[in-house]
Formats: C-alpha cells, sequence, structure tokens
C-alpha cells in the first residue's frame, strides 16, 4: 500500500526542458514533465501572452489558466524579433536536453530553421514540435485550438443527446490528450538519450491525438464501412448504459454483464422485470429499449440520486451520481487522494487540481509532485538560468 | 517474431501486460509502438474479453485489434500454482509489469507490487484502478460512464435543459491509459539514475479530475457552481459552435483581435455588436451575442463561411461525424491511416501512432496477436524447454495458439 516516506527527487531530475512560447497542448505537456521532476523554462513574448490569461478570476496577477498550467516552472521574457534577446534565447537553446516548441506559433515558426540546424551540431538535443495541425499534410502551418480539434476529429458529432446539436466536451480534452503525447514522447527520448546518448526529433501533431482517440470506432467504421453518432450518455449495442433522471438529478448505471442486469433488477425491487423474456439478453434489452426505457424512466424520478446511489451501491453494480464539478472536486476520494492541493507563493490559499502521480520507489521513499505556483511573465532572469553559480536548487517534489 | 528496429526509443525494453479491456491496453500498445517487447498475459480460455466485442475483420474483433498491435499473446492461467511460477519468472525477466484489475486481484494471485519487488527489485510496475488502491471508494466497480460522473464530467458536458451527455470518446479509459505510459516511462528514466524500482497507483477518477484544470480551476478559485452551458464556454465568448444554413461550424474570435476581424468579416453593424465590445462583456452577455452570431451564419453555406472565415485569419471548422473525418483529405494527408497485414489475415487500415520520431510514424508495422500466439515463444524464451512446454500445454497451464 502506498504510503508517503522520505521524499524522493523527481524521476526526471536534472533534464532541462525550454518551451518556447505559449499555447495550451506544450504548456500542458511541459507540466506533466514539470511534475516529474523536470527542470522547465518557458520563454514568453511579454507583448503578447494568451487573452485568457487576462480572464477572470485572477490571483496576484496570475490567470487561471495560467496557474493551473505553469504550475512548477520558471518564466524568461525574451522576444525573438529583438537581436540582443534572440541572442539570449540562443543561449538557452544550448542549455536545454529538451526543447518544447509548436511550428505553427509565432516564435517556433521563427526557431524552426534554427532548431533544424541545432539537431545536427548537438545530436543529443530532443526537440518536439507539438503544433495542432503538425508540419506536414493540407493544414501545415495552420493555427488551431482544442475547439477546431473537438469539431474536425469527430468528437463534437458524438456528443450531446441524440435531438442536441452537435455539442462540445465540457472540458479542453484534446490540449490535455495532444499535451500527455508530448510529454510520453519526450519522456522515451529521454529515456534512450540516458541509454543511447542520441537524442530525436518528434513530432506530435494535435490533430493526429485527436483523430486516434476515435481507435475502436474507427477500427469498426474500417471493419464495416458503418458508423455512430451521439447519444447523449447512451451506448449503441447495451442498455441500460446511461443516466436517468432522478427526482432531485441524474445517476447513470452501466448494466453491461447478465451478472450486474441480474444484481440490478433484483436491487432496484423489480425481480420481474429479470423473468421478463423480452429483457432476457443484452440484444433482447436493445430491441426493447424504448418500452424498458420508459419504465426505468418513470421507476428512477421516484428517488433522490442519494437514494438510488444507497440502493445501487447494496446492489453492487456499477453506478455512479452525475455529480456537479464542486462536488467532484470536493469528494472524499478526492481529497484522499491529493488531488486538490494548496498552492504555495499566492498572497491567499488557494487549491488547485493536483497531480495523479505518485512513485513509491523501491527503497521506501516516495514522490508526488510540488505544487508551487506558476511564475508571473519574466519572473525569473535568464542570467541566473545560465549561469550555474546562480542557478535556482533544483526542483523537488514533497 | 521479429525484434523492434533498435532505433526506437524503448527497444529492448520487456513489459508483462496484465491488462484488460481498454484503458491499460491503450497504454500497453503506446509502449509497444515505442519499441518495447510487449508480453499481453491473457486467460486461456477467451483470453482478453474484448476479444469478443464486434464489429469483427475476418474473424477478430476489430476493437480488439484497435488496442492492442504489436503485442504478444501469452495465454495462460495465472490461478493455477504452476502458472504463477512460470509469472514469476517472467517477471524476473521484465522491466515493467503492468495491470488495471480491481485493487485485490493481483494479491490474490501472488503477484502484487511487494512480491514482484522481491523476485525483480527493479521493476517498475504500474497498478490502475477505477479509483485507485487507497481512499473510501476504492473497492468501486468503475467503467469509463461511471468515472466520467463521478468526476463531474457528464454534469458539465450538454446542454442546460436537456440532460447531461457523456464525451463522446471514451475519455474516462483514455486518460487513465495516456497517464499510465507517462508513468511507466518516468519510472524507467527514474530506475536507469537511480536504480530504484518503484510502483505507480493510478486511479482513473484521479486523471479524470485533472481533465478539469480548466472549469475546476475556475471554481476551485471563485467557488461559483459550474453547470453544463451547451456550446458556450464558462470563460471565453465566442468560442463554439453554430449553424449555417447546411451544417456546423465552430468559431473562436473570443481575444480582442479576432474579435474585431469577426465583426468585419461578417459585415455586422456596430449598433449590433455596441454591447459586446470588450471580452468580459461578450461572456456576460453571451446568450445575445450567440443568437446574433446564428441568425448571422444561418444566412449562407459551411463552405462559404469557412472561406470567408478563413480570409480573416479567424480560427473555425466544420463539424464532422465519424465516416466524414476518416474519409477526410485532412487525414489523408497527414498518413495516418495504415494497411495492416500479418499471418494469413486479409489487409485492413487502422489508425497508427499520433508520435513521429525522426520523420518516421510509430505503429504502422504490427497488428495484434491472436490468442496464446506467442505462447512457446515466449516461455522459450524464458527459458523452458519444449517439454517443459508441453507439460504445461498438457495441463491446460498456458494454452498454445494458432
Amino acid at each position: 500500500m502506498y504510503r508517503e516516506g522520505a521524499a524522493a527527487a523527481g524521476p526526471v531530475r536534472g533534464t532541462k526542458v525550454l518551451v518556447l512560447g505559449r499555447g495550451l497542448p506544450i504548456d500542458c505537456a511541459s507540466m506533466f514533465l514539470a511534475d516529474v521532476g523536470a527542470d522547465v523554462v518557458m520563454v514568453e513574448d511579454p507583448g503578447s501572452g494568451p487573452a485568457i490569461d487576462e480572464v477572470d478570476p485572477v490571483i496576484d496577477g496570475l490567470g487561471y489558466q495560467r496557474l493551473a498550467f505553469c504550475r512548477n516552472k520558471r518564466s524568461v521574457a525574451l522576444r525573438a524579433s529583438d537581436a540582443a534577446e534572440l541572442e539570449v534565447i540562443h543561449r538557452l537553446l544550448d542549455w536545454a536536453d529538451v526543447v518544447l516548441y509548436d511550428s505553427a506559433n509565432p516564435i517556433g515558426r521563427n526557431l524552426a530553421g534554427v532548431l533544424r540546424r541545432l539537431a545536427t551540431h548537438r545530436p543529443e538535443l530532443i526537440t518536439c514540435d507539438g503544433s495542432t495541425w503538425g508540419s506536414f499534410g493540407e493544414r501545415a502551418g495552420w493555427a488551431g485550438n482544442d475547439l477546431m480539434l473537438q469539431a474536425s476529429a469527430g468528437c463534437m458529432d458524438l456528443t450531446g443527446e441524440a435531438d442536441d446539436p452537435p455539442t462540445r466536451a465540457g472540458a479542453s480534452i484534446f490540449d490535455f490528450v495532444s499535451g500527455t503525447y508530448v510529454a510520453i514522447a519526450v519522456l522515451a527520448a529521454i529515456f534512450r538519450r540516458q541509454t543511447a546518448g542520441a537524442g530525436q526529433r518528434i513530432e506530435v501533431a494535435g490533430y493526429d491525438t485527436a483523430v486516434t482517440l476515435l481507435s475502436n470506432m474507427a477500427s469498426a467504421y474500417f471493419a464495416t464501412g458503418e458508423h455512430r453518432s451521439r447519444l447523449g450518455t447512451g451506448h449503441i449495442s447495451i442498455f441500460p448504459y446511461n443516466a436517468f433522471r432522478t427526482s432531485d438529478g441524474e445517476i447513470v448505471i452501466a448494466i453491461f454483464t447478465q451478472a450486474f442486469w441480474s444484481k440490478f433488477c433484483v436491487g432496484i425491487g423489480r425481480p420481474d422485470l429479470l423473468e421478463n423474456p423480452r429483457y432476457k439478453t443484452i440484444p433482447d434489452r436493445m430491441r426493447a429499449k424504448d418500452e424498458l426505457s420508459a419504465i426505468l424512466d418513470a421507476l428512477f424520478l421516484q428517488r433522490t440520486t442519494d437514494e438510488w446511489s444507497a440502493i445501487l451501491q447494496e446492489a453492487d453494480v456499477p453506478y455512479g451520481p452525475v455529480l456537479p464539478v464542486g462536488r467532484a472536486l470536493s469528494l472524499d476520494q478526492t481529497t484522499h487522494r491529493g488531488m486538490t492541493p494548496t498552492m504555495a507563493g499566492l498572497s491567499r490559499p488557494v487549491r488547485m487540481i493536483g497531480s495523479p502521480l505518485r512513485f513509491l520507489l523501491s527503497d521506501g521513499s516516495t514522490y508526488h509532485p510540488a505544487a508551487r505556483r506558476a511564475p508571473r511573465v519574466g519572473e525569473h532572469d535568464p542570467a541566473s538560468i545560465l549561469s550555474p553559480s546562480d542557478a535556482q536548487p533544483e526542483s523537488s517534489g514533497q | 517474431m521479429n525484434q523492434s528496429p533498435p532505433n526506437l526509443p524503448l527497444s529492448g525494453i520487456r513489459v508483462l501486460d496484465f491488462t484488460r479491456m481498454f484503458a491499460g491496453p491503450w497504454s500497453a500498445e503506446i509502449l509497444s509502438d515505442l519499441g518495447a517487447t510487449v508480453v499481453k498475459v491473457e486467460e486461456p480460455r477467451i483470453g482478453d474479453p474484448t476479444r469478443r466485442h464486434r464489429p469483427l475483420v475476418g474473424d477478430e474483433s476489430s476493437y480488439f485489434m484497435a488496442v492492442n498491435r504489436g503485442k504478444k499473446s501469452l495465454a495462460i492461467d495465472a490461478r493455477t500454482g504452476e502458472g504463477r511460477e512460470v509469472l514469476r519468472t517472467a517477471i524476473r525477466a521484465a522491466d515493467v509489469l503492468v495491470e488495471n484489475f480491481r485493487p485485490g486481484v493481483m494479491r490474490r494471485l501472488g503477484l502484487e507490487y511487494e512480491t514482484a519487488k522481491k523476485i525483480k527489485p527493479d521493476l517498475v510496475y504500474c497498478s490502475l484502478s477505477g479509483f485507485g488502491a487507497t481512499g473510501p471508494m476504492r473497492e468501486r466497480i468503475s467503467f469509463d460512464i461511471v468515472n466520467q460522473a463521478f468526476a463531474g464530467l457528464i454534469d458539465v458536458t450538454g446542454h442546460p435543459g436537456n440532460r447531461a451527455s457523456r464525451i463522446g470518446v471514451p475519455i474516462g479509459d483514455l486518460s487513465g491509459g495516456l497517464y499510465m505510459s507517462i508513468a511507466v516511462l518516468a519510472g524507467l528514466v527514474n530506475r536507469d539514475t537511480t536504480g530504484l524500482g518503484c510502483w505507480i497507483d493510478l486511479g482513473l477518477h484521479d486523471t479524470l479530475i485533472t481533465l478539469l484544470a480548466d472549469v475546476g480551476q475556475r471554481h476551485l478559485l471563485n467557488a461559483e457552481p459550474v453547470s453544463r452551458v451547451g456550446n458556450l464556454h464558462h470563460a471565453v465568448a465566442p468560442y463554439g459552435c453554430f449553424p449555417t444554413r447546411d451544417g456546423w461550424i465552430v468559431l473562436s474570435a473570443y481575444a480582442p483581435a479576432d474579435w474585431d476581424r469577426l465583426v468585419e468579416a461578417l459585415g455586422l453593424a456596430p449598433d449590433d455588436v455596441s454591447a459586446f465590445g470588450s471580452l468580459q462583456s461578450r461572456v456576460t452577455n453571451q446568450q445575445a451575442l450567440q443568437e446574433l452570431l446564428e441568425g448571422r451564419l444561418r444566412q449562407d453555406s459551411t463552405e462559404a463561411w469557412l472561406a470567408l472565415l478563413r480570409r480573416h485569419g479567424i480560427g473555425c471548422d466544420e463539424v464532422l461525424d465519424i465516416r466524414q473525418v476518416l474519409e477526410s483529405t485532412t487525414l489523408a494527408s497527414r498518413d495516418l491511416v495504415y494497411e495492416a497485414k500479418g499471418g494469413d489475415r486479409d489487409a485492413f487500415r487502422l489508425l497508427a501512432s499520433p508520435i513521429i520520431l525522426d520523420g518516421t510514424r510509430l505503429g504502422t508495422g504490427s497488428v495484434a496477436p491472436r490468442l496464446g500466439e506467442h505462447t512457446v515463444e515466449v516461455l522459450t524464451e524464458l527459458g523452458y524447454s519444449p517439454d517443459q512446454v508441453r507439460v504445461l500445454t498438457d495441463a491446460g497451464t498456458v494454452k498454445v495458439g494458432p
């Protein structure tokens, strides 16, 4: 069982990561790398930060998204358009083990040629282009964001009730997914560099990661030529597997085996449904979905979400109350697992969304990512990063 | 079986993969794409339950094929003493072990981290379960939709007034699989620096909570309740989905310069947009803004709007269904779809890895294994003689596949 032991240093401690510019995929990727102990420095143009950084709530001059995604990093303010500052950027590129950039944003576009040359001079350098559309293909160089990926990679068509318009997922999932894939590719390259000494040129296009999520839905289409569209919370081949309205909210159930169907019918006090031959197997229940839906809709409306939770828990079937975000964040499970740590270094205590990564090392020590507040733009001096004598102590976990 | 090309990052790394269904196999497939040798440990009767999921490609599941490429299948009964002995031998030869059972299952098999560590001290061991191995909900049954509900993602998705919706891609599983890959890779880097192994106890619930970094972080700062806002956004506007005369488009023009360009592109009258001059006013009056834009955008076709908006440098796109995505020229231009071939199968199409290393896309060279296809090969590599393999096969401890 995981217990907090002596604090270990982060798994990738000592790895120096330079992030050129801002943008959620590379912000997110470098957040993961900082979480596992990398020394991450963001190069930011002080005149052209993302508009979202100005959107409330702002605390101590730091926007909520910056607080969320730039934790545990350092920031230097440098303009590639200024010759002297560009010279400093070049020295930071020499400092770095890993360079993350987006070939479609201004600084990434500016320095793409430099990075290609650097990769030849420094074969141990790892570079990763985390743009939306990639460096080749019909949209190379286009700007993009999570919303465009939700539309163009099929997710929006798949989200919402059948009678809804196509619907945006309530979280920016593709920024997150492209960020994780960038982090995965970079970590693999760091591992290889340790063992083989060689760097790598990596490209992870957000669009490719978004399409990849179609996974089994794509292989089903390739196999049959048929495809599905949105079904609310429902499932294409299993019923009941969806949300039901209760007297005060909604609850989802996932009755995807015969054993669960049997426990479910008994648990909700309707063993007669179990006896009914029209509802015997999953294909039977799919065929009788409308009439069975009517029965269950009426039944679920008779009690509160909490009452149904107790009944379904007792019945030992998969269920989940549709919790609002606030309750999801304050669940005992969420806080027990340390998922909303207090962020250090702000004028008032603020909880943040934490990291799920916790390492129990074989010598009994543990590592859990720190929660140091995001830096202000240009808070750190490039000289202190470049000069080892003035260097800050390495980041470490708590 | 060919070894991976030696220049892949994880070539030479052996992963013992106890995962099944979706999240874990997805993660192990990423490790396989990166060059690791992944031995998929399967129960010998039917194997991974998704082997039965329809639709089929030939006589195999298209679902299973999508998340298990490049792995070797070892069909073995872990409930027998002989089976467990083989698995302990396999742990000794492994660098990584991944599993996604309910907490306690690996302990019942005698293969939990404490035991595995005694066999292989520097093993990187990652467990992924619905809620993790600690906390009051650790025993709960989990499933994509259940985890999406508990993490607040269903409540924030969909239209106010209508029922909530789950996110159309199985992000509940996928986020866990992606974190599992990060955890394993970080563990391997750490092992090579310190000589230490590790255990990572991941909960799908925790990984989904991190998807709330946007709406959830806002809530933690301002304590305002958050629920679904349909195709509006909590913090910025305009940023959403709009009907045209013949379809749906998304557009994003909340930043000041983008908004000005949008007003110009759509030819909106100054009086009509006077209430929306600042980002804050656009968010506050979002419903009215949405109606204004919908009214305008319904007047022409998707194709015409996309051309016009793109000329003005505004981020926009067409809402595509699965078929349109998979048949699009955009996708074709990325070389992400490949023809999978293997054994006696007819070639069929699959999606490759989104990772491109030194100009080469990963995951284009292999197919998923048949049940027990590599049982003999894996046992032989572990040092079992043909006679010993025969004894294990005859006893039903292992199954040798086609």
